[in-house]
């Protein structure tokens, strides 16, 4: 017995050596290398100390959470937030469940996540609700789990969770603006970001195919004009977009139209997506060969009926990864509402730092907010990977 | 505001606006009127589809230091580098006073006050300028961490004038009045001696015939002069705004009084005691 | 030619069968489409003529002054152009310097993500995995309030092997200094790089007549190194060292002199821009390298190169084909995303706009102004990387 432990623990500390060996030391210059990248991590680390860089107090996030995740939401309306949360919740993890599994490494991850943002939100009945929302996603997933079994409830739930998918902006936004809600001027904080994203690719994604598909057809004013949006569109910085939806389009549109400030911005949103997501699709449909039209034609398909049912379908499956890609490009360059004066996420922060009490507490406001949106754009990227990878996509 | 229109004080909704893009929100109609330090110039008056519509408070342009630095007037600020909030007049007037003196610095421009304030509490500024009445408040306001009020102080030059006041749309001539008379209104409180405290009584009981017509109430049984009904309003409505908001210098001890700016022998003061607050009579 | 033809003529003169043509169709849905584009466009330009479209403001003063200027030495009394015109040199100065360093870092990180060295290249994914999924507004906010500000003021600075100084003013190192003899020295340069460069082309095929090893390149470097040194002793040595130091101005400031300086301002927009744009070049790296044949590693092994010479000689070359066209878009982004520094008062070009914007009005023009560099910009990147992507096609096909 003790003698099979002594062996386990050399045996361990064996394979180290060996995987050391192999992965660190297997040269004169791979060592050389790992040296010199450990004096290097070294030097930072002691420069970090010394400008105490590591001296952290998080109690200005815990202060300032509601600055953050919703920013000047007036307090009295947050339970309409928490339908919209709850619905999600609950279809992401029903989705999940009917056409993925968790590895024991999502669990972790997801686990993780879930008791840091319960952790903040402590104090108060909104860490009961998020609690009830993540535990409710947990029996979402189960319940899809349990629905894939048969193929017959299978397509059921599959259609009743694309319906669900369709409905839950339109819901969202309902729920909160709606019988004497809140106008979107007061939106803000993470909450603000998410909404940003959200309708913005919700609007942009079809608006790029259809420019897509106007750039690649055969009509010349059609393709003339089509290229022309995506060009100018794609020409400009975001930010400079943004000072127009802000500075220029209040002047041009009528008054009906001329809202709100973040209703125009959301419209320049929208069409920067578009733009970016129409280069995206071209490549898709350039990527369809040309024989594949050509049977359609031959089995008697229209025009539009090529378009919807053959062309499409395969060009949009082809980018995925980087259709993925822009929507995560654009959940970070909401942050640029910031620049606007909203207090989206990075304004709430800029708002707290300015806070006498946090003066010098830069820093842990910021390194909130970049985890926040790392951890949202780092999922979605994993998400596609898999997705890619399922769908076997650039393996054929 | 909301007092006269709706007869509540909280009937506003409040858009936070900055000062690189204000002018743009209300030329926009995203606001109806501007109450922000926006200083009256000619040019936004003329060009910028503008119009102010009273002074409130007479403010002007200073320069805030740090306690310890060796700076004691506007002259000593040679090689420093000063944070400036751009886009507005406060940027110009420090080119424009600084240049007449001779004064060679570097401006450095930030979007904002806090931008500017973190800049220059790190020292990336020597410096930093804006309306004194705005530095007044930074000062009280600076953090305890860094010693405090006392650890900055305002240079005594004024650098400029600032008249500072409300600012509406140009074209919409009954709105300008409105907000001009509940502005003045507040002011011939302040000159009558109406506060909130006693505005009910008064109004009950006018001890002469200003007050009366301030409050659209009868004095002695003559007819009301009910000017609050030929804004569009009611003829009473000043009785709300000064009940609810109290009148100019109850409004200016609340506000800019509480970060240290007194009042009295200032350009703020009323005009009976030598001021430039003077409003035209109501008649 | 018989009932057929007859029987269709006349129909296809009918209304309803014009209607049915393709042709026809296709024009007419093209008619409406771009009627409705038109009163769109009419609409604007309705709109657009209440507003002022003139560009003459452009000549009026500026009156503001701005806080870097690099070739430029605009002062608060020239025009508004010459303002923008700053705002356009800052932009590009931004670009240049960030182009040169973003490759290098993301070629780096790119080549040691494939290393076989196990921390070196967890550590190039931490890298890329953390930079490219955080907003790149936030960090750059986090370099400027939470970095370059919070370093030491001069007062108290820091000073590394006594030159280098970090301070929230400024960061200094050591440069070289150069007096007026140095232009005629770049002459010398000149000739030195011309006439190796032709000595280098004269022994290569002299090398490929004759089979024997000339030892072209350090024969042609040697003669560059010659040319230079006589120059230099000829000019009476134009450079000096210019190591930065501080010094108290008669007014009690506090001043770092000499040297190579950074504002801070400059310094976070730019490392800002150079780690977020290399993690994406290190992606587009690793994907061009991966995407070659394993053998072309094996075979250059096989002949005896070291893993140096490998990627140098046989892998970069041959990765860079596929490299430019992905990476030409993120040197496009690069430029659009200088933009970001209005966020931390760096005066580029939008900033500058603004400002204009803020002072007096007439924001579509200064709009059209902005987009137009932007356009010119993107143009001149696009041609130079056009310019070398046909190059690297044609070596070796």
């Amino acid at each position: 017995m003790q003698s099979t432990h002594i062996q386990a623990s050399r045996d361990a500390g064996h394979r180290l050596r060996f995987w050391a060996r192999d992965n660190l030391f297997s040269s004169r210059p791979n060592t050389t290398l790992t040296v010199a990248t450990i004096a290097t991590l070294g030097l930072v680390a002691y420069f970090l100390v010394q400008q105490d860089f590591f001296d952290l107090d998080f109690s200005v996030v815990e202060v300032n959470r509601r600055l953050l995740f919703v920013g000047r939401y007036p307090q009295s309306e947050e339970w309409r937030l928490w339908p919209p949360l709850w619905f999600a919740f609950i279809l992401g993890g029903f989705s999940f469940g009917l056409w993925a599994r968790l590895s024991r490494r999502d669990v972790l991850w997801l686990g993780a996540a879930i008791v840091f943002i319960l952790a903040l939100l402590a104090h108060g009945e909104n860490g009961g609700l998020f609690g009830g929302a993540a535990a409710a996603a947990a029996l979402a997933y189960g319940m899809g789990r349990w629905v894939r079994r048969d193929h017959r409830s299978r397509s059921r739930a599959a259609k009743l969770a694309a319906l669900g998918w369709a409905v839950l902006i339109p819901f969202t936004v309902l729920i909160i603006v709606a019988f004497g809600g809140v106008k979107p001027a007061l939106w803000g904080g993470l909450m603000l970001n998410v909404m940003l994203a959200t309708i913005g690719i919700a609007v942009g994604l079809p608006l790029g195919i259809l420019l897509a598909l106007a750039r690649a057809s055969s009509l010349p004013a059609l393709k003339g004009v089509a290229t022309a949006i995506i060009e100018i569109t794609r020409g400009g910085p975001l930010i400079a977009w943004l000072f127009i939806a802000r500075f220029v389009l209040p002047e041009f549109l009528p008054d009906a139209l001329n809202t709100d400030v973040i209703v125009n911005a959301l419209v320049i949103v929208s069409l920067f997506t578009g733009a970016y997501v129409a280069e995206i699709v071209r490549g898709g449909l350039q990527s369809i060969p040309p024989g594949q039209i050509e049977a359609a034609h031959a089995v008697g398909l229209g025009t539009v009926n090529t378009t919807v049912f053959i062309v499409l379908p395969q060009a949009l499956r082809a980018v995925i990864p980087a259709l993925v890609s822009q929507i995560i490009s654009l959940w970070k360059d909401t942050t640029l509402f910031s620049i606007l004066n909203f207090t989206d996420a990075l304004g709430g922060a800029q708002a707290a730092i300015a806070q006498a009490d946090f003066i010098g507490r830069q820093k842990e406001v910021l390194l909130f907010i970049a985890l926040a949106f790392w951890s949202v754009a780092f999922a979605m990227s994993r998400l596609s990977q898999r997705l890619e990878r399922a769908l076997g996509i650039g393996v054929r | 505001m909301a007092a006269a229109l709706f007869g509540n004080a909280n009937a506003i909704e409040f858009i936070p606006a900055s000062a690189s893009d204000r002018f743009e929100l209300l030329a926009s109609g995203e606001i109806d009127v501007l109450i922000r330090t926006a200083t009256w110039t000619s040019s936004r008056d003329i060009d910028l589809n503008s119009q102010f519509v009273a002074t409130t408070f007479y403010d002007g342009q200073g320069i805030i230091v740090r306690s310890d630095s060796p700076f004691q007037s506007v002259t000593d600020l040679q090689g420093a580098t000063i944070c400036v909030t751009g886009g507005t007049t406060t940027e110009i007037n420090l080119q424009t006073r600084l240049s007449e003196l001779g004064v060679d610095h570097t401006a450095l421009s930030f979007e904002g006050d806090p931008e500017s304030l973190a800049a220059f509490t790190a020292g990336r500024c020597d410096a930093w300028t804006a309306d004194k009445g705005n530095l007044a408040g930074q000062r009280a306001n600076f953090p305890a961490g860094e010693d405090g009020p006392e650890a900055v102080r305002i240079l005594p030059e004024t650098l400029s004038k600032e008249p500072l006041g409300p600012v509406v749309r140009d074209g919409d001539t009954e709105w300008f009045d409105i907000v001009q008379w509940v502005v003045f209104g507040t002011m011939i409180a302040d000159e009558l001696d109406v506060t909130s405290t006693n505005v009910t009584s008064m109004a009950a009981n006018p001890p002469n015939q200003d007050i009366a017509n301030l409050l659209g109430a009868s004095f002695d049984g003559a007819p009301v002069l009910a000017f609050g009904t030929s804004l569009g309003l009611n003829a009473t409505f000043m009785q709300d705004v000064i009940f609810q908001v109290g009148n100019y210098d109850q409004i200016y001890s609340r506000t800019i009084g509480q970060i240290g700016l007194p009042r009295a022998g200032t350009l703020n003061d009323i005009w009976t005691n030598g001021g430039l607050i003077y409003a035209p009579p109501i008649k | 030619m018989s009932v057929l033809s007859q029987g269709l003529q006349p129909r296809s003169l009918t209304p309803a069968a014009l209607w049915r043509r393709r042709r026809t169709r296709r024009y007419l849905l093209q008619a409406v489409f771009l009627l409705a584009v038109g009163l769109v466009v009419a609409y604007l330009i309705a709109q657009a003529l209440d507003l002022e479209l003139d560009f003459d403001f452009l000549s009026g003063p500026g009156g503001f002054s701005i806080s870097h200027q690099w070739l430029t030495d605009y002062v608060a009394t020239d025009s508004r152009l010459a303002a923008y015109t700053t705002g356009i040199v800052n932009t590009i100065r931004l670009v240049l310097i960030g182009i040169v360093l973003t490759t290098v870092i993301g070629v780096l990180a790119g080549i040691a993500r494939l290393s076989s060295n196990w921390l070196l290249s967890r550590l190039a994914s931490l890298y890329v995995e953390t930079i490219r999924n955080t907003p790149l507004l936030v960090q750059i906010t986090f370099w400027y309030i939470a970095v370059f500000l919070e370093l030491p003021e001069i007062v108290e600075n820091r000073n590394l092997f006594g030159a280098l100084y970090f301070s929230n003013r400024a960061l200094a190192l050591p440069f070289v200094d150069s007096d007026g003899a140095f232009g005629i020295w770049l002459i010398f340069l000149f000739v030195g790089a011309v006439s190796a460069w032709w000595a280098r082309a004269r022994l290569l095929r002299g090398e490929e007549a004759t089979g024997r090893t000339l030892h072209a390149t350090p024969v042609a470097l040697l003669l560059f190194a010659v040319i230079g040194a006589v120059g230099f002793l000829a000019t009476g040595f134009p450079l000096a060292a210019d190591v930065p130091h501080t010094s108290v101005t008669p007014f009690g400031i506090r001043t770092i002199d000499g040297g190579l300086q950074v504002t801070p301002e400059f310094a976070a927009i730019l490392v800002g821009l150079v780690l977020y744009t290399g993690a994406f070049i290190a992606e587009i790296v690793r994907g061009s390298i991966q995407a070659l044949p394993r053998g072309q590693s094996e075979a250059a092994a096989a002949i005896g190169l070291s893993a140096y010479q490998r990627m140098i000689l046989i892998i970069l070359p041959q990765a860079l084909r596929i490299m430019i066209p992905p990476l030409t878009n993120q040197y496009l982004n690069l430029t659009k995303n200088s933009s970001l520094a209005v966020a931390i008062a760096f005066p580029e070009l939008v900033f500058v706009g603004t400002t204009i914007i803020n002072n007096i009005g007439h924001a579509v023009p200064v709009f059209i102004l902005i987009f137009a560099t932007y356009l010119a910009l993107s143009l001149v990147v696009s041609v130079v990387m056009n310019a070398l992507n046909r190059r690297v096609q044609l070596v070796g096909r």
